[in-house]
């Protein structure tokens, strides 16, 4: 009897204790200033750019204390659409309070995810960020129009994806945080600055320069300050 | 405490076989390699996988359906047509395989593009040579049907299709497409016997064929370059698109041989339309190359008679059960009994 109501109290104890949240808001930079979908940007090198485009899947997000895990989300797939301003602003609910430091996620989506058949919510092939004619995710997807040094403007499509080696490109982000409410910022001018916008407009398929620039996009995001 | 994990695992055990039984499949075959417990196999769920294979709903302009390439009664390909025909009278680049014991395959498509089956509608819903559609226009069609609305609604206890409810339905059907009853099967059975014609060519087959079109599926499910020379219009690298590899050029997966008699034209380009003329390519039409399968180096020999005894028992691979059989042909019975939009 007594073991029962110990186990009563913990049951409900779970169910009465602070369900902790942890806000996430996600925004990318071009040429210094906030990224505004379908708004002509002309940066200092003459490069014209619009971009109509932009989502990418965030999974996996842990947090943690000192290098140590202290809470990892579970079914933890979120698709970033820029054009849905909802999908760029993530609630976690931790369930309890956690004390932590670091925040780390994946970009894109992981290998066994990628051979587990058809999934739905988030990963739903109807979101547009599966391959089709070769299985898997495409991690990160961006469209939209450039010029370089005055050229005319041409259409781009950047596909990025690639679960099995050598080109698995998944990356795994970890930042420094203090607050619970962080807001995430992705610079996206070291990866523009990457493509030889003069020769290449289509990266469609896994590849070698597909998981370069993975990695560069990995590298530049940064947790802004609040104001 | 052990008898009542053992009852524990009992139940567990006998819990998975019970979900497992709905796939019916001969027990001396092997495990079959789809993850049925992510997809367990129900009556409604095929049902609505099988209506989904006729309608051509997962074209753009509603003209093509599965079916159009995938015919049952020629063990679910296209006959006559050495390459695929698709949406607005285009022509693919490769021969339709034909459809049967999917459940044992690792991968699909001849350079094995695809993963996993609940994910290769996409690829001919999506190839504008193909359907020409996508996944998300096929999903709205779908959700403003009222006959849809039913059939997912009896599948799933829901009756608004999603990307996810559409490729597992379409799986559950195709996964129903096994070819298990043929004369080589009634023979390995016992049940029948071979002619002595068949009978030897069983043991020509067995010498020559049988490492990679390997018992009792008759495809080993990997790639290999059996030394066709190239097309000069299509230029197809097989494998190679896929890994970028320059040693897996000119690989494609192997076929199965089942049905063999019903899926004429042969090879990933359907270029041979005679049992014969594939006789005579592995005897003497081989092209030497460094990615030519190891087991095609030395020179197949066989006399005239020996390839007529070896396609003699290639046709016991036909099952007249599996291509004739009524629970995979157009599915009146289920769109009867719906609603009509």
């Amino acid at each position: 009897m007594k073991k029962h109501f110990i186990i009563l109290v913990l049951v409900l104890s779970h169910f009465f204790s602070v369900a902790q949240r942890v806000n996430i808001s996600l925004n990318a930079s071009l040429d210094g200033k906030e990224l505004l979908l379908d708004r002509v940007v002309v940066n200092s090198e003459k490069d014209t750019l619009l971009i109509n485009q932009l989502k990418f899947y965030i999974s996996n997000i842990q947090f943690l204390k000192d290098d140590s895990i202290v809470f990892t989300e579970l079914n933890s797939y979120h698709l970033i659409d820029f054009e849905m301003p909802a999908s760029t602003s993530l609630s976690i609910k931790t369930f309890r309070s956690i004390s932590y430091n670091s925040i780390r996620f994946y970009l894109g989506i992981d290998s066994l995810t990628n051979v587990s058949g058809a999934l739905g919510g988030e990963l739903d092939p109807t979101h547009g960020m599966y391959w089709t004619w070769q299985s898997g995710y495409i991690n990160f997807k961006m469209e939209g129009q450039v010029s370089r040094r005055k050229e005319p403007l041409k259409e781009f499509q950047i596909h990025l994806g690639g679960y099995q080696q050598p080109f698995y490109s998944l990356q795994e982000v970890q930042l420094n945080v203090h607050d619970e409410n962080i807001n995430l910022e992705l610079n996206l001018d070291p990866f523009l600055h990457s493509i030889d916008f003069s020769n290449v407009h289509h990266i469609m398929s896994p590849s070698k320069k597909a998981v370069e620039l993975s990695e560069i996009l990995a590298k530049n995001f940064k947790v802004k300050k609040n104001d | 405490m052990i008898k009542y994990i053992s009852i524990l695992l009992f139940l567990l055990i006998t819990a998975f076989t019970t979900r497992e039984s709905n796939f019916l499949y001969p027990t001396s075959w092997p495990k079959p390699n789809y993850d049925f417990s992510k997809n367990p196999i129900e009556k409604n769920k095929v049902n609505l996988g099988r209506v989904l294979f006729y309608d051509p709903i997962l074209s753009e302009n509603n003209s093509i359906s599965c079916e159009s390439c995938h015919s049952p009664y020629s063990a679910f390909t296209h006959i006559d047509h050495a390459l695929s025909h698709g949406i607005y009278d285009s022509i693919s680049t490769r021969n339709s395989p034909a459809l049967m014991n999917l459940a044992w395959k690792k991968s699909f498509m001849w350079d094995g593009a695809i993963n996993n089956l609940d994910m290769q509608a996409l690829a001919p819903i999506t190839h504008p040579l193909e359907m020409g559609s996508s996944i998300k226009k096929v999903v709205i069609k779908l959700q403003a049907s009222k006959k849809y609305g039913q059939l997912y609604f009896q599948a799933y206890g829901d009756s608004i299709p999603t990307g996810e409810k559409t490729l597992k339905a379409i799986s559950q059907f195709l996964l129903t497409l096994v070819s298990a009853n043929s004369k080589y099967d009634k023979v390995i059975r016992g049940d029948e016997q071979f002619s002595p014609q068949e009978k030897n060519g069983y043991a020509l087959f067995q010498k020559n064929c049988s490492s990679c079109h390997k018992e009792p599926l008759f495809t080993n499910d990997e790639f290999a370059n059996n030394g066709l020379p190239e097309n000069p219009t299509l230029k197809d690298k097989g494998r190679m698109h896929i890994t970028l590899d320059s040693t897996d050029a000119y690989k494609f997966k192997i076929p199965t041989l089942r049905n063999i008699e019903y899926t004429y034209p042969y090879m990933h380009d359907g270029r041979f339309k005679k049992l014969s003329e594939v006789m005579n390519h592995y005897t003497s039409g081989i092209i030497q190359s460094k990615t030519l399968a190891p087991e095609l180096k030395e020179k197949i020999k066989l006399t005239e008679n020996e390839k007529v005894d070896l396609i003699s028992f290639l046709l016991t691979l036909s099952d007249k059960e599996f291509v004739f059989n009524s629970k995979h042909t157009y599915p009146i019975e289920i769109i009867s009994s719906v609603a009509k939009d």
